[in-house]
This record gives structure tokens, sequence and C-alpha cells, in this order.
């Protein structure tokens, strides 16, 4: 069973071949997810030539005259059409978000490893995002819901700034209503939670306050069957790996996606090295023990 | 359908887990099992500090009232949650506003039962204040995680 998501590229280029020129996307479709994050749904135009993408995997995304950013893929659309959830931080993020329905910009990629779903058949699965760490992980969530009877016990936990800085928050309540079709399974926990809530929203507000580790749950029926997916600022992952680890989850079971600066995206510049890893080509989706010993190494 | 005795919830919570048999008798002596509507408060800034709470079912809010915004929620408990440490600090005095969210089943300890009992007994007073100190490093690292506002922009 191919689990890889399908993605049009340009008919006459792929990726694979040459890895530095971007293929020309439009925008179709803009959704606000907060007050400086969209997500863009771009289509190639062309109906080029399927490419494998898998959870977890990013683009380079390029802006005329502006320059070039990575991104990860936060879904593909049935229509292969590519989505990428963008906060505008800086010059290409803000002009990436500034882009209109009808506009196009360069993508190159998909690029580095994914979650590792398929070995994790079989396995009671923990996904912990924080912030905009959710969107590297939601292609894997939709993943789980749609291979739901391949997994055991499935909880995700969200934590954001406020309740208005949520990503993807209309889809929350549709990913806890996904029941399984064997019986006896369980359907997936969702639980989220948020540092603080602004007086104007503590009416509206019926969810947890408090760090996203605070909703893992305080044991777990099987430790050895179980994996975990993570990823949100690196402070949090390092606190959250320790939580996971108190619960029994192996070293080798926990997955989470590093973020440094990169150029080039195929392992040639060095922008991205970490140690002897290039966070483009070996991450950025790395297995805990792999990068156990670098996460807490200061400047690199 | 069985029914749990006040030492079996005691037993089955995270807090008193692997507590043994003995010192669980023991404290159950100070418990009961309580019920909060929706709005109840269980505890009030600046009344006297006299229970543990032990949350089994629903969710708690810890909240501080500012005048002007009224009550602001700082953090919220639910299920395997315990709340309630000033029992055993003098003044003995809450610190912040318990409330229930939502309909929630605790198990109420009286915290000059237990303080007595901890006292007349230090290797449960070391059990107790081993398991508070713990809860109380995990509750400061989360507000200093929340500190750092890990999620905000910090480009500016
Ligand atoms: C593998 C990978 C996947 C990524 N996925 C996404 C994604 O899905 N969505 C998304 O919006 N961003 C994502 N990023 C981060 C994104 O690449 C950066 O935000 C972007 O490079 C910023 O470029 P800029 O020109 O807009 O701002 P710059 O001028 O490069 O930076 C502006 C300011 O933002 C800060 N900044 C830069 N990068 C980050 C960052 N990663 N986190 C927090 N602050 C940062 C800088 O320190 C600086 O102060 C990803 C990065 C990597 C490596
Ligand atoms: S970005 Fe060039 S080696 Fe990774």
């Amino acid at each position: 069973m191919s689990l890889g998501l399908p993605i049009n590229v340009q008919k006459q280029v792929d990726p694979r071949q040459n890895s530095f020129v971007p293929r020309v996307f439009t925008v179709t479709g803009k959704t606000r997810e907060t007050a400086d994050t969209v997500t863009i749904k771009a289509h190639s135009g062309d109906g080029g030539v399927q490419l494998e993408a898998r959870p977890g995997q990013f683009n380079m995304l390029y802006v005329h005259g502006i320059g070039e950013i990575p991104v990860s893929l936060s879904a593909v659309g049935s229509d292969g059409s590519l989505l990428h959830t963008v906060r505008r931080v800086g010059p290409v993020s803000k002009a990436l978000g500034n882009l209109r329905i009808g506009e196009s910009f360069g993508v190159r990629g998909p690029y580095g490893t994914h979650w590792p779903l398929e070995s994790l058949h079989g396995r009671s699965v923990i996904v912990l995002a924080g912030g905009l760490g959710l969107a590297p992980l939601r292609p894997a969530i939709h993943h789980l819901l749609k291979f739901r009877d391949a997994f055991g016990e499935v909880g995700i936990y969200c934590g954001a700034r406020s309740p208005a800085d949520r990503i993807f928050a209309s889809e929350f309540s549709r990913w806890q209503r996904e029941k399984p079709h064997a019986t006896g399974a369980k359907s997936i926990q969702v639980r989220v939670t948020v540092d603080r809530v602004p007086d104007q929203a503590k009416a509206a507000w019926h969810g947890e306050i408090g760090v996203v580790t605070s909703l893992l749950p305080r044991s777990i029926s099987d430790p050895v069957n179980a994996a975990a997916m993570i990823c949100g600022p690196e402070v949090m992952m390092r606190h959250a790996v320790q939580d996971l680890l108190q619960l029994g989850i192996a070293k080798e079971h926990i997955y989470l996606s590093l973020e440094r600066n990169m150029k080039c995206a195929v392992g040639l510049c060095g922008h991205c090295q970490l140690s002897r890893y290039f966070v483009c080509r070996d991450g950025p989706v790395f297995s805990f023990d792999a990068v156990e010993h670098l996460l807490t190494v200061k400047e690199l | 359908m069985t029914t749990q005795t006040i030492e079996d919830l005691i037993a089955s919570h995270p807090f008193f887990i692997a507590l043994g048999a003995e010192f669980t008798r023991f404290v159950a002596g100070c418990a009961k099992n309580r019920y909060a509507e929706k709005g109840e408060y269980l505890a009030h800034e600046g009344d006297e500090a006299a229970a543990l709470f032990l949350v089994r079912r629903g969710k708690v809010s810890i909240e501080t009232n500012i005048p002007g915004r009224g009550g602001v929620m700082v953090e919220t408990l639910g299920a395997g949650d315990m709340s309630g440490w000033s029992w055993l600090f003098p003044p003995h005095k809450w610190t912040f506003d318990i409330k229930a969210l939502e309909g929630t089943s605790f198990v109420e300890l009286n915290g000059k039962c237990l303080r007595e009992k901890c006292e007349g007994d230090p290797r449960l007073g070391y059990e107790v204040a081993k398991r508070l100190a713990g809860m109380m490093v995990d509750r400061l690292r989360s507000t200093r995680l929340r500190l750092l506002d890990l999620y905000g922009d910090h480009s500016a």
C-alpha cells in the first residue's frame, strides 16, 4: 500500500533530476488561520506528472524578486493542490502571505524525511504539536484518520498561545468525531490547550489552559508499542521528549521535526548542518535517539 | 457494578499511586468523596486552606480576581490532577480560587487531618512531601515554559 500523497509537478521537470528548478504554482485559495498565519492553496496548472510527497516533508517556496524559504506541506488536496501554512515573520514569509489569488510563486521539492507512518502500523500514536508545529503534522493526522484501523490508540495534543492563535481549529472536532471502523477500537482523542486566554475570549473558551505537555496522559497501557510524533518550538520538544520517555516510550519511537536555516535544501551548501547531519536531507524528521546528543548543544 | 471505596479512589489516583495499602488506609481517614456543580468554588483566595483535592472527573480552573477584569484563569486541571498544597505551608491560606468549570468529581482530603497524620508518622509525611514536591516541580516547569512565550513572534 502506498501511503504517499500525490503531487502534480510540471511535466518536463522532475525535481529528482533537477532539484534547483522551481515549478510555477498559482495561488488558488487562501485561508486566514490567525492574525499572522495563512494557508495558501496552490495548483501547478499543467496537470504534470505525479510525485510522491510524504507527510512531514517540506518545499522551498520562492517569491519572485524576494527570496526562497522552506515551508512544510500542511496538506495535499485530492485535486493535487498543495497547501502550505505560512506565518509572516520576515520578508519572504510576508511576501508569501500577501500573495493574492491568481498570483504565482515558485515551488521546488518535496524534500527531506517524513513521519514514518507505515512503520508505526499496529502502534498507539501520540501526536504533540505546539503552535505552527501542527502544520507539518496535519498530513500525518490525515493519514492516521484515513488508516485509523491500522493504529492502536491515537491522541492528538495541541498547544497554542491563545484561542485566536490556533491553526486548523475548525478541523479539531472532525478529528475527534472520526470513528474507527474496527469494532472495539477507540476514537481519536483530541485535546487543545492555550497559554493564555484574553478577557474578551474567556466566555467562549472551553479548552484547557496550560502548557501542551500537561495534556499528555499520565500513563499509557502499552508503552512498548507506542510511538510519538512531535513538532513545535525546540524547547517545547525537548521537554515533551522527557515526558514521553517517562511514559515508557522508547527513544527510537519518538520522532521530532527540526528546523534550521536552509538554502539549497538538497544537502550541498551546509547551511542547515547539525553536527553530522544536514537537516534538509537527513531531516527534518528525526528519531530522538539520532539527535538526542545534539539537542542541548548550544550554537548548533 | 462494584462500588469503589474511598481507599480505592485514593489508591487509583495518580497523585497517590503506589502509596501502599497501609498509608492509603491512613490517608483515607481524612478523605471524602465529593462532587461540585459547574461554577461552584472549591476554594476562595485568602480563605483558610483546609484541603487537598484529587480531581477524578471533570475540570477545574485556578483563577484570581483582577479588579475590572473579573476572574482570570491561570490554569485548568482535570482528571488525574491534584490541587491544593497551601494546607501544608503557613499561613495555610488559599493563594488562588479553584472553580469547577464543569461537573467535577473529586476526593477532598482534610488538610489539618492530613498534616497531623504526616507529622505523626514521618514516613507518611515524607511520602506525601515527595509527591507534593514532584507535582510542584512539574507545575514550575510548566509555568516557566509558558513564561518563555514559545509560540510568540520574537522577530521584532
Ligand atoms: C524544514 C522547515 C519547515 C518549515 N516549515 C514552515 C511552515 O510550515 N510554515 C512557516 O511559516 N514556516 C516554516 N518554516 C520556517 C520558515 O522557513 C521561516 O519562517 C522562514 O525562513 C523565514 O523567512 P523570512 O524571509 O520570512 O524571514 P527572515 O528574515 O529569515 O526571518 C525574520 C525573523 O523571523 C525569525 N525566524 C526565521 N525563521 C524562523 C522560524 N523557523 N521560527 C521562528 N522564527 C523564525 C528570524 O530569526 C528573524 O528574526 C520551516 C523551516 C524549516 C527549516
Ligand atoms: S540547506 Fe544546503 S545542505 Fe541543507
